[in-house]
Formats: C-alpha cells, structure tokens, sequence
C-alpha cells in the first residue's frame, strides 16, 4: 500500500478510530481496541485480526509507532503504541474533510432540494 | 482435556494462519486481546463463547490470509471476474459437468496412484528417526545368524534388531482364526523406538529362552485392541491363546505403528524365543539351515550404512564360522565368503514395493495419459465456447479490454473447471486407492496401507490439478490473440465456407487421438498377458481340486507316526462323498512354499550353477492323478515306498532331460545340499516320470521337479497340504465335509482350505489389477477422444452448414456429403495414429517386464487397437456427418 493512499483518501472508519483513540494517549493494543469499540457505540466493529491488521499497516506507513510502555505493566498485552506527527496531520486531514462534509450536508439541508446531480 | 487447557493450543494454531513477521511482531498481544474477548464471552454464556470462536476463526483466515498475499498491485492485477466465468460455465451444464467428471477421473486416479506410491515406497517408516535404520540386505536370514550379530551389535551399530511375519492362530480349539504375526527380538520396539500406547513393549527380557520372568507375553497392535477387545481399557493382563498356547497381553501399540513391513500390518506381536513353545518339536531357533527373518539395525548418530557394514564384515567370519549350516564344500564356501551388507531403509521392508512398484507406475503413467486426454478435451471445449463468444469477445476489446484481461478470462473458466476436478478427485483418490488396496489382498494375505492424504498427496494433487489448469486454459487464452477489435465494428455476418486450416483444435483431436491409441495398445499388450497366464497350460487340470493345509504343531506325534496320520488325512479325504481321490503333498503349485536343491552332476558337466537347480514336492500315492498331473513313464509312488525300502524319486519331463538324457527310469540321482535335519543326501532311484508342470509361478517356464514319497521324506515339518479331487467340477462344496473328515483325524490340527483355483487366480492377483486398470483407463481414453472428434466434426458441419447447404441445392447426394465430412477429419485421425503408434512402438519397451508370452510391439496388438481407434472415430465424425447430410438447402439459403 504506498504512502498517499492513506493520506489523501478517506480514512476507513477502524483506521480513523484507532488514531482517534491513541490521540490522547499512548497505550496497548487490547485497550486501544476498546477505546475503538466505545468511542463508536459499537457502530465500528473491529476484531483483535482486523486490528492488528489495521495496525500494521499504520506502521508502515509511518502514522503509528511503538512507544515506551509502563515497566510493571502486564507484559503479555503486548507493546505500546502512540500517534506520529505524521498521524496527527492525517487525523487533522480527516477530521477537516469529516467537518467539511457536514457543513454540506447541513447546508443542503437548509437550501431547496433541486433532485439529484 | 478441559476447555481452559485446550484454549492456548487453539490460539496458537489460529496464529499459524498468519505469516511469521506478523506472529512474532503481535502474535503475543493477540493471543491477549483474543483471551480478554473469550474471558467476557464467557460471562455472557454458551452462545457467544461459540459466536467469539466462529467470528475469531473466520478472521483469522480472512486476515491471516490477506497478510500473506501480495500487495495491492498484483492482486488487481490477477483479478478476475470469477462470477462471469462462473455464468459462463453454467450456461453449458452439460459439457462443464463432462469436463469436471473427465477431469475428476484423471486427477482422482493419478492422485490414488500417486498415494499408493507414496505409502509404499516414498513414506518413512513411523519410528523414531527412520533415517538411521538400516537392514541387512540380501533376504532372510537364520535364527542362530541374528543370535551372533545380537550378541555383537556393540560393535556395529546403536543396537540391532530382528523379526519375522508369520499367521497365527488364535481360535483355541476347532477352525483356525488366524491373524497377522509378528516375531520381534526383544530389542525391536526400543531400537526403532517405537512406544506402546499402553503397557509395555516386548522387552529383552521377555525374549530369553525358556521364557522370561512374565512368562509369555504378546503386544497387540490398535487394529486388534479395537476389533477384537472394543478398545477394552483392561485389555493388559488378559489371556490371548496363540496356536493353543497361552500368552499375557502387556501392551497395545500405537494406531499409527503397523510394524516393520509396509503394507502388512500386524496384529500381534510375540518375542522370537516364545517359537519353541508353539513350535515344540519343529523349533527354527537352532536351525542353521531355515531362512525366516528380517535383521535390521539402528545406525549410530552420523555413522552411514557403509561404516555399518564395514564394522559388520569385520565381525563377518566369527558370525559366519558360528552359524554354518551343514553343506558341501562349495556352499559352505560361498557361505562363508557372502558379505554381510546392511542397506538403508528408512520406510521398512515391503515385499509390496518389489512386487508392486513397477505395475503401479506403468498405471500411474496410463492415468497420466488419460489426464492429458482430458486435458486436450477441456481445450477443445474452451476453444469451441470462445470462438462461440468470438463476437462478445471482440467487443470487449473494441471497448478497452486488454487481451491479457480477456485471457486471463478464459483461464478463470478452466481453472474454476479443474478446482472442481480437484475437489471431486480427490474424493474419487480415496475411494479410489482404497479399492484398489483391497483388490490386492488375497485369502493368503492382507494388505494394510497407511494411505491417509498426507501433505505430500495433496500437494502432488494441487500441483497435478494446476497444471491441468494450465493445459487445459492455455490453448483457449492464446486463441485470443488472433481476434482483433475490428471484428466488431463489422457486422456479424456468415462466412459462406469454414476455414480449414491446422488449429489448435485440430491440434488437439490429433493429440487425444495419438495418446488414446497408447493407451489402447498398453490395455491391449496387458490383457493378452493376463489372458496367456490365466489360461496357460499349467500342466494340472485346476478345475475341481480342493486344498487344505493342515497344521499339526499340537499334535505330540513325532516324525514317522506323524507322516502315517498325514497318510490318514489324505485317506480320510478321499473317503468323504463327492471326492474322486485324495493325496497328500508337500507343496502345491503357487503356493507361496518352495523348496529347491541342488542336483549331483557327473564331474564336467556343462551345466551351470543355477541350472543344477532343482525344485522339490513331497507327495503321497495317488497326488499325480489327483492333481491330474499324466505319468509319463515308470510308476506313481505305492506301498513298497517305506521308510527303509530303498529310496526313490519321481521327476518331471525337464528334470529328465536336463540331467537324465537317454535312460531315465532306474537312474540314481543325489543331491548336493543335505535335507532339512542336515542328513547327508541320499542316492534315489528315478522310479517314474510325469509331465512338466509349473512349480511357483504361472510366470516361470517349466523347470525340473523332484518329487520324494511322503513315506520316505523326513523334511515335512508339522504342516501337510490335502488336495481332494471332486467327482464334479465344483469344489468349494466340499470345504466343509473335507475339513470335518481330516478333524475327526486329529482335533488338533489347524486348517485353512481354498480351492487350486482361487490359489491360482491369487498368483494372477498383479496381472489382473494391471490389466483390468489399463483396460478401464483405456477405455474412458477412447471415449474422452471420441468426445472431442464428435465436438470438432460438429463444430466444422455447424461452420460449414452454408457451404454444405449450397452443395446441396447445386445436386450433391447425401452419402456424398458423409464422405466429405468424414474425409475433413480422417486425415486428423491418421495423423494421430501414426504418431501414436511411433509413441507406443517407444513406450511399450517400459511395460517389457510386465508382459508375458507377448512382444512389447505384437504387431496383432498394434493393428487391432489401430482399428479400434478408427472404427470408434468413424462412429463419432459420422453422427455430426448424417446431421450434415440432413440439411435443408431451401433454409439455408432463405437465410442469405
């Protein structure tokens, strides 16, 4: 996958989730995956396969990296994981086009139907 | 095993689907996240503990997989509009079910094949370390030879071992109830390190004389702990009666361990010295001169089976010098001087792999070729539905569509066609290779084979399956290459006369053709073979003659008063109503027993060693007329043939000319090696001589013969062999009032009855699966081709219906129009059996060894499947041609 797929297309809504989750925090794998499940009311469902899938691909592209994690912390939950900058600026995209979206869609709302385009 | 314990191992297997990078990089943190969602399905219930493991399943696979496949680019690149395909193949149920059930067949029978082979003669013996076992190569070997290199082994190699297969008997009294045996040094399990199940294996010292401290005990393989105990957990300590003596079971070993010969599986397991026991007045564990066991041994870490030998042959003449048997000067130098060899063996010992690996892979080859005929088909199949779609076809590339999309297209088609070959071939393997298992074993043995599909089975079939893929599709793919967009913008009319250029389709007829007439030719060379064995003069009349072998092992009488009671037997036989005559022998023809020595000639004699040769029968009065073997001159054997009456022979016609030319009868004969309680030989008055007749096998031509009276003889053992001779041609009738009448004699004895025909049609047992297989693929061969000639013949008269319409309305004849459609297409078929009678005048020469009485190039073989070929090619062109023949020209030319 290069790089600028995951810039400039819409995020997909898991991998928009899992760099909302680790914007304030840098934390483990499992917790981010609740974090996903409850910032979305369950609306996003994601799977331990399809995360780590997700995260993996964030890797390579450089929009999440490892972090250092607590040292008494359970070692089997595996690494911690925290946001790049590079992941705050495509987080920052995506919530601009998200905010762009729906000012249109409310300016629709307020403007005559014309039918469709 | 509760659910808790198994979790973790589920979980490592779910992450075996992922690719090593990603298991080591999150594996652990998965393995978490995954045990956290079980922990809280748990408190939810049942439901979601199953939901957690479906959906937890499902995505390692989805993802699992995905993470191992290349990324984007190439994926879009192989895709493929699998529902088009999909639609494409629906929209012609028929020819797609033909193809898949043609190429099920093929990828079935090479893949049964191919795992027979593959248990027989690639598989690994399942023992620790198969690599470093190794067998001393030459054969059997004698009892004392195992005792010398037993008490030597330190020296050789990490521990030696030795055994011998034998049926045994485990009915304690009445019909014989026999099963697979096993004879194992004490040694065996432990060096090949084979484990039990349960209880323990045969140890050393459960191998001593005189028996060990718990007596006499056996091992019992799964086979027999499920069939015969119901899988019993108290199976060990119980009683096993084995040929009347009784014997503790102190272990079951694993399903997978079948014993150290592929292919027969055993059922129990005693150690070597409990023989005597069973054997009491016959015991071989002295005998220097009796051939019964496999000695094998477990190489040290790095030493190679050379090292082995090395150190074994310096050991060499103690072990010979300790073990000679008693023989002329000659032998016992030829004896001594034999080396000692061990040879690598690393998936046993297998009788099977000799006898069978040659025929399997002469089939393996014949299914191939049908496969390839299939293949060729398919081709055909795929190449008439693109030119069928050749306007579709076009348009797509007048759209854009590049040609290797529209290819690749057409390789979706075959592909989806030679998944579900695959799928269903599969199934046909197993089905496949099981039937032909059991058409192997005969009444005088089973054969177990461990034909499980292992991974190198079904990656032999994948790979067989893809390149069927390939072959099949890329004939259709190339056709592409010669539509051009062009086509399209015109319009899409009929061409007045078909093109009759060299296709690939034509390519294709010429190929199946070709491949079917080898296919016929093999068949054919294969069935005369059986045919010429089946019903070759044996020298015997077969039909009506019952046999039963007769073991007295129980019986205390010893030698003289035990040959009277065989006498009794025989008498007792002839006795029962419907029997013409009855006789005792020693051995009957095909029997697996033999016996052969070597005979005395004058000093100058020509004759080679091997031609001194004789084989030996032992026979009561009256075997010749029972058997319906003619004398030829002298007499049969009678009541003045006692033990201390001068001793006499009988002898065949070729033992008479090979070492009596000119006077025969009252010649004195000898032997060189003494018999089997190394007696010196006798000097033996040739009293009669009978007609040739085959002594082992059907195979073998007729050789010399020596026949002792039973009278005289001291080599019978405790087991005789009574033909009965029924007044009417069916035997089998009698089995049970014959058994019952040589019962009454000695309760004791243990029989097993067949007639000489089943014992004979069990010799053929090779020939007939090899001919009857050759014979079956060669006719699904024959009939995929004539598919394929009828398909482009058809496609040629649907091509050419204008120009036929047109001949027809200017005045050609019907028969003329059949001989033209047939005239387009002989030229195919001649082409094709040309070239198919150079490629089987080529390949015939690997089926040699399988022939008998038959040249590999039998020009009456050759001839008659040329005709076949073309009689059935006549019948499939000639079906389109009469539909040609019956065209309208009125129609025809309405239509332009």
């Amino acid at each position: 996958m290069s790089k600028t797929d995951i810039k400039t297309a819409p995020l997909k809504p898991a991998v928009f989730h899992i760099l909302l989750a680790l914007a304030d925090t840098s934390t483990h794998g499992y917790a981010v995956m609740q974090a996903v499940r409850e910032q979305s009311a369950g609306a996003v469902r994601i799977s331990t396969g399809s995360f780590y899938r997700h995260l993996g691909a964030l890797m390579r592209d450089g929009l999440v990296e490892e972090a250092a994690g607590p040292t008494l912390d359970d070692p089997r939950r595996g690494l911690y994981y925290r946001i790049t900058p590079r992941g705050r600026t495509v987080l920052a995209r995506e919530r601009e086009r998200l905010a762009a979206l729906v000012a249109a869609v409310d300016a629709l709302g307020r403007a005559p139907r014309r039918g469709r385009a | 095993m509760s659910a808790a314990d198994r979790t973790p191992r589920a979980f490592a297997a779910l992450l075996r689907v992922y690719p090593r990078d990603a298991r080591a990089r999150f594996g652990d943190a998965m393995r978490y996240a995954w045990q956290q969602d079980l922990e809280r399905a748990r408190q939810t219930g049942t439901l979601a503990v199953l939901a957690f493991w479906i959906a937890t399943t499902a995505d390692a696979f989805r993802f699992g997989i995905a993470e191992r496949l290349p990324r984007v680019s190439l994926r879009r690149a192989l895709t493929v509009d699998w529902r088009d395909a999909w639609r494409a193949l629906r929209a012609a149920p028929l020819v797609s079910t033909f193809a898949v059930l043609s190429l099920a067949l093929g990828i079935g029978g090479v893949t049964a094949l191919f795992s027979i082979l593959n248990s027989i003669t690639l598989k690994p013996l399942p023992v620790r370390e198969p690599g470093r076992v190794v067998l001393l190569d030459g054969g059997s070997w004698t009892n004392p030879i195992w005792e010398a290199i037993r008490d030597r082994q330190a020296g050789i190699a990490d521990g030696a071992f030795a055994w011998a297969t034998d049926r045994l008997n485990l009915s304690p009294a009445g019909a014989a109830d026999m099963v697979e045996g096993l004879w194992v040094s004490g040694s065996l399990f432990d060096v090949l390190g084979v484990p039990t199940a349960m209880g323990r294996p045969i140890q050393p010292q459960d191998d001593v004389r005189g028996g060990g401290a718990d007596g006499p005990v056996a091992v019992i393989s799964d086979a027999m702990w499920q069939r015969r105990f119901g899988g019993a957990p108290d199976v060990l300590g119980r009683r096993l009666t084995i040929e009347r003596v009784p014997f503790t079971i102190v272990g079951v070993t694993p399903a997978s361990f079948f014993g150290p010969d592929v292919g027969r599986a055993f059922d129990v397991a005693i150690p070597l010295a409990t023989e005597p026991l069973i054997r009491p007045r016959d015991s071989a564990l002295d005998e220097r001169s009796t051939w019964w066991m496999n000695i094998g041994a477990r190489l040290k870490p790095g030493q190679t089976p050379e090292e082995a030998s090395a150190l074994l042959r310096a050991l060499q003449p103690q072990i010979r010098a300790a073990t000679l048997p008693s023989l002329n000067p000659e032998g016992r130098a030829q004896y001594l001087a034999e080396p000692l060899t061990f040879v690598a063996a690393p998936g046993g010992r297998s009788a099977l792999r000799s006898r069978y690996e040659r025929p399997l892979t002469t089939i393996l080859a014949v299914v191939s070729l049908v496969l390839l005929i299939a293949c060729a088909n398919i081709a055909n199949l795929l190449i008439a539905r693109a030119s069928a779609r050749r306007h579709e076809l076009t348009v797509r590339l007048a759209l854009g569509a590049s040609r290797w999309r529209i290819a690749r297209q057409l390789l979706a088609e075959s592909l989806l066609l030679a998944t579900a070959g695959a799928a269903l071939g599969v199934v046909i393997a197993r089905w496949g290779s099981a039937l032909l298992v059991s058409q192997l074993t005969t009444y005088a043995a089973t054969v177990n084979l461990d034909l499980a599909l292992d991974r190198r089975v079904l990656a032999f079939a994948t790979a067989v399956s893809a390149a069927a893929a390939l072959l099949a599709g890329v004939a259709p793919a190339l056709s592409v290459g010669g539509i051009t967009p062009q086509e399209a913008l015109r319009v899409h009319g009929r061409a007045a006369a078909g093109g009759r250029r060299f296709s690939a389709r034509h390519a294709s007829v010429v190929l199946q053709v070709a491949l079917s007439l080898v296919l016929v030719v093999g068949a054919g060379l294969l069935a005369r073979t059986f045919v010429g064995l089946a019903t070759r003069d044996a020298g015997f009349d077969r039909r009506g003659v019952l046999l039963v072998t007769a073991r007295v092992d129980q019986n205390p009488l010893e030698e003289p008063a035990r040959l009277a009671l065989f006498e009794r037997f025989a008498r007792a036989a002839a006795a029962v109503p419907g029997v013409s005559a009855a006789a005792a022998c020693f051995t009957t023809p095909t029997a697996s027993a033999g016996w052969n020595t070597m005979v005395v000639v004058p000093a100058g004699s020509s004759l080679t060693r091997r031609q001194r040769m004789t084989w030996v029968n032992i026979v009561s009065p009256g075997w010749f007329p029972t058997m319906g073997v003619p004398m030829v001159a002298g007499r049969d054997f009678d009541a003045r043939d006692r033990a201390g009456a001068p001793p006499v022979v009988i002898v065949n016609r070729a033992f008479a000319q090979r070492f009596l030319p000119g006077q025969t009868l009252g010649s004195v004969v000898s032997t060189l090696e003494p018999g089997p309680h190394d007696k010196p030989a006798p000097r033996l008055e040739v009293v009669g001589v009978v007609d040739d007749t085959i002594y082992k096998s059907l195979r073998a031509p007729m050789e010399p013969i020596m026949y002792y009276p039973l009278a005289q003889s001291d080599g019978l053992g405790t087991s005789v062999v009574i033909s009965a001779r029924a007044a009417s041609a069916r035997a089998d009738t009698l089995a049970h009032s014959v058994a019952a009448a040589i019962a009454r004699e000695d309760p004791t004895a243990v029989l097993s009855i067949r007639t000489l025909e089943a014992q004979m049609a069990a010799s053929l047992t090779q020939e007939r699966l090899v001919a009857t297989l050759a014979g079956f693929f060669g006719v699904l061969g024959l009939l995929l081709a004539a598919l394929g000639l009828y398909g482009v013949t058809s496609a040629a008269v649907t091509a050419r219906r204008a120009e036929i319409g047109i001949r027809m309305a200017l005045g050609a004849r019907a028969d003329g129009v059949v001989r033209m459609v047939l005239g387009s297409v002989a030229w195919l078929v001649g082409l094709g059996i040309a070239a198919g009678a150079a490629l089987s005048a080529w390949a015939a020469t690997f089926t040699q060894s399988l022939l008998y009485d038959v040249q590999p190039r039998d020009p009456v073989t050759f001839v008659a499947a040329a005709l076949t070929l073309i009689a059935v090619a006549t019948l499939a062109a000639w079906l389109p041609a009469r539909r040609a023949s019956r065209i309208d020209p009125v129609q025809v030319l309405r239509q332009y």
